[in-house]
């Protein structure tokens, strides 16, 4: 799990149980959701695993791909704020690496990096690249 | 034991006790003939900081009801009141508020809809609520909007149901009528509604959550209405149950069917709601003339007591449906549909008039019941054809 | 107002595996909204049907990594308000504790906010909720393709404002949605842009931090519905304010204030219009009428806000 992740736990259990609610959660995993049946939902469809679409990836509808040159790279922060997919990943302040499961390439980070620290390559070339290394 | 306060009260009154004893922790609600008494009485308990409750005086019943739904989602013990236009301003979140398995209250003053406009009494606003999911629970009486209001609380809330709930009473009849009612200590209310426990609410709870999502892909949404189906169907002896533990607080009978006279009837009517009254007053007095008149006035009419009603009816000779709402282009009137469904199971069959009634408030009369009985036994006698018809018109 | 590299250790509220648009402007403004908020702050979203609603949630996944909640397209003021009164009246019943604080707010698009949410916002605001209220703006219904609203841009193309011989897009004027709020008197309204990240996340700090209703209209650019390439979101935010399309600007319990753009980075509108196809047409020969226009409404618009900010100073 990445940083990302992490960031989600922390998160969650800083909500205290006050009230004496009922906690109910999905019965099956996330994993054969194509087989639940009606009892296997929550009652009304209620999601108690918030932030779980981090499991969702949508790294697959990216046909440029975003590439990091961690030299030259400030970490003035503007990749992050600007990404619509949370997909810079960041740590103490840090610039730490690109979450390619979710990130689309839309290319906002490349074009907005005033340091020549992001490029965009298809994924072809991306793919050869790496290949080569 | 119950302290009991005998009292000449409407049924707004009754309803604003109701909601008052059961301490709601919002009330989300909009003014409109003939449930605002209701709202106002209940904002006078705000002013005389009698309640906790927050009062949203929202400015529609659209947002009064979307109000509720967060309040619901949120953990909140929630209360509204609405009537005709309102209610089908609602309509959206009626389906919304069920689909989404949340307890509210709901007291419907049940009223004409437009157009034309007219402020007066009957279930056509109901009725287009019908199929959304909610129980729904009609009153005959103002005592009896108080005891549907106060049962109401656990049907809903009760874990293994988890569904708004509708209390409806007859516009201006039921609604602004002075009648002879008993009202319960605060204390012995609240020792039978409890608190509300919420079940993954918004606020509060062990884990942030998420209501109200999208269910567009594969079979989801159909897996869903599957499990509100049965949840609607399944409440039926958690209604019973918790109506019957309320009628052993306050004396007062609970079933899902008021049977007057039916056991050994031959002509029966089927009746929601407050003209009751006058069916049983018409029915006594063919029993004196001895002619065997029975009356079955439906409480909980969704889920709809199908079985229970086909035990009531099966012995009768002939049947009269009574509706105060039309269902228009459809073979009969709502309550029509469902009776004459319930009868199609039994083995033999039973003739059945569908009488539409008393449509915006026009009087239901007592002749107007004896020629409904009077025509059951034509009916029986092969000398009637079944079918519908608007009774009392000129 | 923190910085950037503090705001960076705040946990991603809107977190990654969503299915809006690769580019949209709409999770950029959630993100930088929800910053706002503050690192430690438990936050209760709501949000109107749309877009941002729908690519979320899908079942069995929520993006959301607070509580949420959507109810239906036109009532997510008076739903998050419904939340905000449950707390209160949870509060009072001694059901949580006193000292709980939570942060509620609504994301709804312009659909949702200038058109069919129009009542359930106004009627949220006048009631005095402790709520904030954000209104991405992205000038159509682009959840249905690209519909106009009341929010679309004089002339600009949707697929209910055609262009053809007979129209040249939209016919009417967009409704100042954010100057219709700021008549509620409640105590923070503001419009805010992506492209201008430390002015909208300041912004959301502000609105956050004021007890009652505040509100903020965030432009926040489609590239499939404006057609541009999804790359110049943030690019194209940015030519919105320096051609005073979009003025940034605030009110804040009455007094009016706006972020100038500076003399030397003043744009001339075509500059915004030109890099997206839903105002093509506008480049036609025979058409440089329309811009004359629509420059002559987008100046009186700015002039508008400036007298304000004079009037109420």
């Amino acid at each position: 799990m990445n940083k990302q992740n992490d960031n989600n736990q922390a998160a969650k259990s800083s909500i205290a149980l006050d009230t004496g609610d009922m906690t109910t959660t999905f019965a099956r995993s996330v994993e054969d959701f194509d087989c639940w049946r009606s009892e296997d939902f929550t009652l009304g469809g209620v999601v108690t695993d918030a932030g779980n679409s981090i499991l969702y990836k949508t790294g697959g509808w990216r046909s440029l791909r975003p590439v990091w040159d961690e030299e030259k790279c400030t970490n003035c922060m503007l990749c992050w704020v600007h990404c619509p997919d949370s997909s810079i990943l960041v740590a103490d302040k840090t610039m730490i690496g690109i979450d390619y499961d979710h990130c689309k390439g839309c290319g906002i980070c490349a074009l907005e990096c005033r340091f020549e620290a992001l490029r965009m390559l298809s994924e072809s070339e991306a793919a050869s690249l790496e290949g080569g290394q | 034991m119950a302290e009991v306060t005998v009292l000449a009260a409407t049924g707004n009154m009754m309803v604003a006790e109701a909601f008052r004893q059961a301490a709601p922790d919002v009330i989300a609600a909009y003014p409109i003939t003939p449930q605002t008494a209701i709202v106002e009485n209940y904002a006078k308990y705000v002013a005389e900081g009698r309640v906790h409750t927050e009062f949203v005086a929202v400015e529609s019943e659209h947002s009064a009801l979307s109000a509720c739904v967060g309040a619901s989602a949120a953990g909140a013990r929630v209360v509204t009141a609405t009537s005709s236009q309102g209610l089908a301003l609602m309509y959206e979140e009626l389906h919304i508020a069920a689909g989404m398995r949340l307890p509210i209250i709901m007291a419907n003053a049940n009223r004409a809809l437009s157009a034309p406009i007219n402020i007066h009494g009957d279930h056509s606003d109901v009725m287009g609520g019908r199929d959304s999911g909610w129980i729904i629970l009609f009153a005959e009486t103002a005592q009896e909007a108080y005891d549907n209001s106060i049962i109401a609380f656990r049907v809903a809330e009760h874990p293994a149901v988890q569904l708004p709930v509708m209390t409806t009473l007859d516009g201006f009849i039921t609604t602004h009528a002075m009648e002879r009612c008993e009202l319960l200590d605060d204390g012995t209310v609240e020792a039978y509604v409890g608190k509300r426990r919420p079940q993954n609410p918004l606020i509060g709870g062990a884990a942030p959550v998420g209501h109200g999502m999208f269910a567009s892909l594969g079979g989801t949404y159909f897996e869903l209405k599957q499990a509100q189906r049965r949840a609607v169907c399944g409440s039926a002896p958690h209604i019973l149950t918790e109506g019957q533990k309320w009628a052993a607080v306050c004396g007062r009978d609970f079933d899902f069917i008021d049977s007057f006279a039916c056991d050994d009837a031959d002509y029966i009517l089927v009746v929601l709601g407050s003209a009751a009254g006058n069916a049983r007053v018409v029915a006594k007095e063919l029993r004196a003339a001895g002619i065997k008149a029975g009356v079955a006035k439906i409480r909980v009419f969704r889920p709809f007591p199908a079985s229970e009603l086909r035990d009531v009816l099966q012995g009768a000779k002939a049947v009269g449906i009574l509706d105060r709402s039309d269902s228009f282009g459809a073979p009969y009137a709502p309550v029509g549909l469902d009776v004459r469904t319930a009868l199609y199971d039994l083995d033999t069959r039973i003739p059945t008039r569908n009488y539409v009634y008393g449509l915006g408030g026009a009087d239901v009369t007592l002749d107007a019941m004896r020629q409904a009985f009077s025509e059951l036994q034509s009916l029986a006698a092969g000398h009637l054809d079944q079918g519908l018809s608007y009774l009392g018109t000129r | 107002m923190a910085s950037i590299k503090e705001h960076s250790k705040t946990p991603e509220r809107l977190v990654g595996g969503h299915r809006l648009c690769g580019g949209c402007g709409a999770s950029i403004a959630v993100r930088q909204v929800l910053l706002g908020a503050g690192a430690d702050a438990e936050v209760v979203v709501g949000a109107a049907t749309g877009c941002l609603e729908v690519s979320t949630t899908a079942l069995p996944y929520s993006s959301w990594n607070t509580s949420f909640i959507h109810n239906a397209f036109e009532n997510a003021a008076a739903t998050i308000t419904g939340v905000e009164a449950a707390y209160q009246g949870l509060k009072a019943a001694g059901r949580i504790a006193q000292d709980k604080q939570i942060k509620f707010v609504a994301f709804g698009g312009d659909g949702g906010t200038y058109d069919i949410g129009f009542q359930s916002l106004s009627g949220a605001l006048e009631r005095g909720h402790d709520f904030v209220y954000v209104c991405y703006d992205n000038g159509a219904y682009m959840n249905t393709g690209i519909q106009r609203s009341s929010a679309t841009p004089h002339y600009a193309w949707a697929t209910t404002a055609e262009v053809g011989s007979a129209l040249a897009g939209k016919p009417q004027r967009r409704k100042d949605l954010t100057s219709i709020v700021a008549a509620h008197h409640i105590p923070y309204v503001a419009q805010a842009s992506v492209g201008n990240w430390k002015d909208l996340v300041d912004k959301a700090e502000r609105a956050f931090a004021t007890p009652g209703p505040a509100f903020i209209n965030v432009l926040a650019p489609c590239p499939r519905g404006w057609r541009y390439d999804s790359s110049q979101t943030i690019e194209v935010s940015r030519l919105a304010f320096k051609t005073k399309f979009w003025p940034l600007f605030e009110v804040r319990d009455g007094i009016w204030s706006m972020k100038e753009v500076r003399e030397k980075d003043v744009l001339p509108l075509e500059e915004f219009l030109k890099v997206q196809g839903r105002f093509k047409h506008l480049f036609k020969p025979g058409n440089e009428h329309l811009i004359e226009r629509l420059q002559t409404e987008v100046d009186e618009a700015y002039e508008y806000i400036r007298k304000m900010c004079v009037i109420t100073a």
